[in-house]
């Protein structure tokens, strides 16, 4: 199944990438792919902001808004609640 | 392990945490035409069928809509809960549930509404959405209230304004 179109926040600067492959390694929607040892990102609406390519980036060519897709949790978070589904900006429990 | 572990693992959640809220549906909108119609025409006609819609709301967008979500149209959860809202209106309407142009409407809308944002809350459990895609499908909250509150109104005018020339049972 596929999500909404164009909303991710995922960000890859090229000039800065030393085609390690690390992003292909850890993008578990397969994302991106190297091509003439550059990556490149091959399928961005898969991309489900977890923010795993962007940690293991070693040159920060990777950035992108990490969280959880979580109504729930938005509306907990909104309302100030601390619990099970309460995520934080940056990471959820 | 046991069958009846099993059966309570995969039992949505979101039934028992929606069972409270759905139950006060239910009851509202099976026991307020009682105040307008009284017990005989305001339960068994107006009640029954308030009733029958609101358990139809809390089951679809707890069970039914996951269980369909692949196949709903739609990217955003929004729509595939408002689509099957709608759908299941226009069911109960030809199933013969609800009846008369003005709760035909409010069942779309309220219903629809309901069913949205019951399904949106699955969005932390699919494997594929994006908290950007889902501050984006969240705009449309105020929009689910909007509806759920003019759908309601719309289909209580039933009872509290309809004079007993439209009671047709």
């Amino acid at each position: 199944m596929r999500y909404l179109k164009n909303v991710v926040t995922l960000q890859l600067i090229e000039s800065l990438c030393i085609g390690c492959g690390r992003c292909v390694e850890v993008c578990p929607h397969a994302v991106f792919d190297i091509h003439n040892r550059q990556a490149t990102i091959v399928d961005r609406d898969a991309c489900m902001e977890c923010g795993a390519c962007a940690r293991n980036c070693p040159v920060d060519a990777v950035s992108v808004n990490a969280g959880v897709g979580c109504v729930t949790g938005l509306i907990n978070l909104a309302l100030g609640r601390k619990g099970d589904c309460c995520c934080t900006e940056d990471s959820c429990c | 392990m046991n069958k009846s572990i099993q059966l309570r693992e995969l039992t949505p959640i979101e039934l028992r945490q929606h069972l409270l809220a759905a139950l006060v549906l239910v009851l509202a909108l099976g026991l307020t035409p009682v105040i307008w119609r009284g017990w005989d025409q305001g339960l068994w006609h107006y009640g029954l069928r308030g009733a029958i819609t609101g358990a139809t709301c809390w089951l679809a967008g707890c069970l039914l809509g996951p269980a369909l979500l692949p196949w709903l149209p739609g990217r955003a959860f929004w729509v595939k809960g408002a689509f099957l809202g709608a759908a299941l209106a226009a069911g109960l309407t030809m199933a013969g549930v609800v009846q008369g142009f003005m709760p035909v409407l409010g069942a779309v809308l309220w219903l629809g509404a309901g069913v949205s944002f019951l399904l949106m809350n699955f969005t932390g459990s699919a494997t594929f959405t994006s908290q950007s895609g889902v501050k984006l499908e969240m705009k449309a909250i105020p929009v689910q209230i909007a509806a759920g509150i003019l759908g309601l109104v719309l289909w209580s005018t039933d009872w509290w304004l309809c004079s007993t020339r439209c009671f047709n049972n």
